[in-house]
Parts: structure tokens; C-alpha cells; sequence
């Protein structure tokens, strides 16, 4: 009985340094977009978020072409809760990222330009990502697509 | 419909604010860095008090302009944000100020200046955009006039919008000429002294600012705006000699500036020979002016039904006009009283009081066409043609008059003898 009693509170001991440990709430919006240029080898460099990331895989999937990346502009911004919402001119989507280990992975793809956008600008509006679009009217995004209530 | 109407003007409202708000954040914040990082270059390059006084316009601009985004470049221009990065420039500013001796008063009067410039220079700029907009629509007006009457536009053309149109681009033509030279006086008010005195690093930075307000670009641009104007309107009478007081009155302010410009372009000859190409478009602008002007005259004896030999200057209209006069005075082609007193009333109803004296010899005396001698030669010889006149019909005139005051006393008589005596009945 008390070898059982021993093993009950010894599993619980175990149990409760195995749960995962949440640190909340945290704000990881990025107040502006970075405009960051693809590199030849298809890297992207922000020296005031100091990060770097390659995108070859995210072009290659948008464009079908992964060879011709230098003259591409990335338009990244992170919203509140940590998401990436990545897109630039000629897209049709715009690409929600989470982070995970040395890298980004893929959590959405929300289409917003049938013919591609011309000239797409990411902006910080708590708790959504607006994407502007030329004189186009502006659109509200979440990771979980586009925001159909009320647009600011 | 009151709830129709609200919900509309709520609408209307919403959409504007949601244009409003599509700008990109990245674009304001980009444009302040690039503001602040040139601001910054130009403080650490001022020589003069102007140089730091226009630092010092630049930075209440920018204050001015990024006002409402304040809370934005606080958090996105990393790592100074807004705050510091204005109190940055502005200490920097004060520092290169000592390091020049720059005493502050010169800077708060210099300063205002540069505010009225930068103020001039943008009335400039949408000035030129009005007119350039005004100009099209009266060209495209023009255009369908002729289409549908056949004939050129003039001022008579009874089409109220296109002559509105036009008396407001005459209005801006004249607006934005004053403009120009406004905004150049102004300049060189800001070094209060003559070009001679100026030091070398003064003269550098006055025509750098000559060069960013495209002051000689601007006048080009006037003059050539003005010829248009006169070819596409066919203007006549007055309008016409409005618009030859304009080309005067641009003249004489460009003769008082470029002798200033010349001493400020005395190293640079290709800039030097940029005022002889200014001297050269205003003389042709002159010559268009005067030349329609002379058209003008031409037409309207013609239209009058007088013949007057053709000229093209002044001395030539005094002298076909003065011979014309003469003609009519010694009676050269013997012609009756009374159709010498009726083509006398004709002209002096028709032309002479309405267009000639009222009109035409002021304003060609005051645009120094004629001289005051040749306008009182052709007064006159006017009157001695009205004193020539023996009009046929005046023996007539006497003769009703007799006849009336005849009448009158008759009339008079009888009244009198049939009054009723009723004293002498009573």
C-alpha cells in the first residue's frame, strides 16, 4: 500500500515537469513591414530583426520559378500573436508562417489578388494585418484567412 | 429619407476615412528616415545663416508633416523613434549655429522668409498644374467651337463657360507670374545685401536655391504659357491690351532681375547664357503681342467701315491715321455736307468715343506706343475734322425751331382771348 501510495506521488511529480510551460500574454507585432530583397541564393536578411531566412521554397510554390529570385522584394510583417504574413508584387496570396525550429512553417495561404497584386503594402492594425493594394480598398487579415466583419 | 440621407453621408464618410488610412506605414516611416538623414547633411554641411535657417524651415516642416504619425515612428523608427530623432536634429543644428556664430534673431527673420518661399514655390507649382488643366479644356472648348460655327474663338463667342474658362486662365496666367517673381525677390531678400557684396559661399547657396525653385525654368514656362494663351484666344480690344500690359509688366520685372543673375551666374556659362535665352523668348513674346495688337487695330477701322492705310508700329498708326484725318478735313474726295457730317457722326459715334478715345490712345500712350505729343496730334486733328464739318441740314434745324417757338406763342395768344371774362360778368 505504501510502495503504491510512493509511485502515485512519484508520477505526479514526473507528470508535472513534463507539461509544457506557457508564458502569456505576449505582443510580437512588428509595428511596420520590412521590405527585404532576395539574394541570389535565395535568402532574405533583416538586420533590425536579425534574422535571416531562405525563401526559395515559397517563391518556387508562388511563382513556379525558383531560379530568378534576386529581383524579388519580400514584404514580411509579424502580427500580435507571432504569425508571418509574407507576400510581395505579383503574388496572388499573401502566406501565414509560425516558427518552428530554424525555420518557418507553412500555417495558411489566403488568396487576395486573382491577377496578383501590383503593388501590395503590409500594414500593422491590431489584432489584424491589412494588405493594401494599389487604389484597390484594403483588406483585414487573420492567420485564419480574410477578416469579413467590420474593416478599418 | 432623413435616415437615407444620414447613412449616405455616414457611407461617404467611411469610405473617405478608409482611403484615407490605405497608405503605406512602411512609406511614412521610409520618408522620415530619408527626410531626417538629408536634414541632418544639411546641417553638417551649412556654411551660411540662410543655409541654417532653411535647416531650421525644414525641420518645422517635417514636424509639420509627420505630426500625426507620431505614435508610429515612435515605435517603428528604431532605435531613436520620432522625439529623438526631431530633439537630435535640432541640437545639432544649434551646435553648427555657434560653431558659425549664427546669431538667433537672424535665424527667426530669415526663417520666415524661408516659409513664405517654400509657401510661393508650392502656389507656384499649382498654379501651373491649373493653368495647365484650364489650358487643355480651353483648347478642347476651342476646338468644338470652331467645329460647330466654323470660326476661331474669340472673346464675343457667345459661350459663357469657355469665356469664363478663359478669364479665369488669363487670371492664373497674371497670378502665377506674380508669383514667380514674388518668390525671387524673396530669395534674394533672405541675404539682404546686393550680389556684389555677396561672399562666394552666399552666392553658391542663393543660386542653389534659384536652381531648386527652377526660378529661370518657371519664367521659360510663363512666357511660353502667354504665347499660347494669345495664339489659341484671338483676343481683341481691351483683352488684348490687357494682356500686352502683362507682357510689359514681365518684361520690366525681368529687366530688374537679370542684371542680379548675371553677376550670380558670372562663373558658370552655360547658366549665363540661360538669361540671354530668357531675353530672346520675351522678345518674341513682345513681338506676338504687339503684333496682334497692331492686327487688332487694323481690323477694327476696317470693320468700321474706314479706310485707314495698314500699319504695324506706332509711328505708322499715327501718321496713316493722321493722313486719314487730313483726307476727311480737306474734304480730298469732295464729297457732299451732308454725307461729310454723316461719316463724321458715324465716326464719332462708332469708333472714336466707343474704342479709340475711350480704349486704344490710353493705353497705347501708356504702353509708350504713341507718345503723349502724337496722341494730342491725332485729338486735334479730330477736332478740326468736327470743326470742318458744315452739316447740310442746320439751315433746317433753325428753321423748326423759329417755327416752334412760332407755334408756342399762337397757341399761347388764343388761349389767352378765349379765356371766359367772368370779373367783368360778375
Amino acid at each position: 500500500m505504501k510502495i503504491t501510495h510512493i509511485l502515485i506521488f512519484l508520477s505526479f511529480i514526473i507528470l508535472a515537469g513534463c507539461s509544457s510551460l506557457t508564458l502569456k500574454p505576449g505582443d510580437f507585432a512588428w509595428p511596420i513591414e520590412s521590405v527585404l530583397k532576395v539574394d541570389s541564393a535565395g535568402n532574405v536578411k533583416s538586420e533590425q530583426y536579425s534574422f535571416t531566412l531562405n525563401v526559395k521554397e515559397l517563391l518556387f510554390t508562388e511563382t513556379q520559378d525558383s531560379v530568378n529570385v534576386s529581383k524579388v522584394n519580400l514584404r514580411i510583417i509579424r502580427d500580435v500573436n507571432g504569425f508571418y504574413f509574407i507576400t510581395a508584387a505579383q503574388f496572388k496570396n499573401v502566406y501565414v508562417f509560425e516558427q518552428t525550429e530554424g525555420g518557418l512553417k507553412l500555417k495558411n495561404k489566403i488568396l487576395v489578388a486573382q491577377d496578383g497584386l501590383n503593388e501590395p503594402v503590409l500594414n500593422q492594425r491590431i489584432p489584424y494585418i491589412q494588405i493594401v493594394n494599389g487604389q484597390n480598398p484594403a483588406i483585414l487579415l487573420t492567420k485564419d484567412g480574410v477578416f469579413e466583419g467590420e474593416k478599418k | 429619407m432623413k435616415t437615407t440621407i444620414r447613412l449616405s453621408t455616414l457611407l461617404a464618410i467611411m469610405t473617405f476615412s478608409l482611403v484615407a488610412q490605405q497608405k503605406s506605414d512602411y512609406a511614412i516611416v521610409q520618408r522620415f528616415q530619408t527626410m531626417t538623414k538629408s536634414i541632418t547633411n544639411n546641417i553638417d554641411q551649412a556654411k551660411t545663416v540662410q543655409d541654417c535657417a532653411e535647416a531650421n524651415t525644414s525641420i518645422d516642416a517635417m514636424e509639420k508633416e509627420f505630426g500625426d504619425d507620431k505614435a508610429l515612428i515612435n515605435k517603428a523608427n528604431y532605435p531613436d523613434g520620432y522625439d529623438k530623432a526631431v530633439e537630435q536634429l535640432r541640437g545639432r543644428l544649434l551646435i553648427r549655429q555657434r560653431d558659425l556664430g549664427v546669431i538667433e534673431s537672424q535665424i527667426v527673420r530669415i526663417s520666415e522668409l524661408e516659409v513664405k518661399i517654400r509657401e510661393l514655390s508650392d502656389q507656384v507649382t499649382k498654379l501651373t498644374n491649373q493653368n495647365d488643366s484650364l489650358m487643355a479644356q480651353v483648347q478642347k472648348l476651342s476646338q468644338n467651337v470652331k467645329k460647330l460655327s466654323g470660326d476661331l474663338f474669340n472673346s464675343t463667342t457667345p459661350i459663357d463657360s469657355l469665356h469664363n474658362m478663359l478669364v479665369k486662365l488669363r487670371q492664373g496666367l497674371q497670378e502665377r507670374d506674380a508669383l514667380i517673381f514674388a518668390l525671387t525677390d524673396s530669395l534674394f531678400m533672405q541675404y539682404d545685401k546686393n550680389v556684389g557684396d555677396m561672399k562666394d559661399v552666399e552666392k553658391q547657396g542663393l543660386l542653389a536655391k534659384i536652381d531648386r525653385h527652377g526660378i529661370i525654368g518657371n519664367i521659360k514656362r510663363s512666357i511660353l504659357d502667354n504665347e499660347a494663351f494669345l495664339d489659341m484666344t484671338q483676343l481683341r480690344g481691351s483683352d488684348l491690351v490687357t494682356l500686352v500690359r502683362q507682357q510689359k509688366r514681365f518684361q520690366s520685372q525681368w529687366t530688374g532681375l537679370a542684371p542680379s543673375l548675371t553677376s550670380l551666374y558670372l562663373s558658370g556659362k552655360s547658366k549665363k547664357s540661360e538669361i540671354n535665352v530668357v531675353d530672346s523668348m520675351l522678345a518674341i513674346w513682345g513681338g506676338k503681342v504687339d503684333g496682334a495688337m497692331w492686327r487688332s487695330l487694323n481690323t477694327l477701322f476696317k470693320e468700321k467701315g474706314f479706310n485707314v492705310k495698314e500699319f504695324n508700329n506706332g509711328d505708322e498708326f499715327v501718321a496713316n491715321f493722321i493722313a486719314f484725318l487730313d483726307e476727311q478735313i480737306q474734304n480730298v474726295n469732295k464729297e457732299t455736307s451732308d454725307t461729310r457730317y454723316e461719316l463724321f457722326t458715324k465716326f464719332n459715334e462708332n469708333l472714336w468715343q466707343t474704342d479709340l478715345y475711350a480704349t486704344w490712345l490710353p493705353a497705347l500712350t501708356e504702353l509708350s506706343k504713341i507718345s503723349d505729343t502724337q496722341k494730342k496730334d491725332i485729338e486735334v486733328k479730330f477736332e478740326r475734322w468736327r470743326a470742318s464739318i458744315m452739316p447740310g441740314a442746320t439751315w433746317l434745324k433753325y428753321i423748326l425751331i423759329v417755327l416752334g417757338v412760332l407755334l408756342v406763342a399762337i397757341i399761347g395768344i388764343w388761349i389767352f382771348r378765349m379765356r371766359p371774362k367772368t370779373t367783368q360778368k360778375e
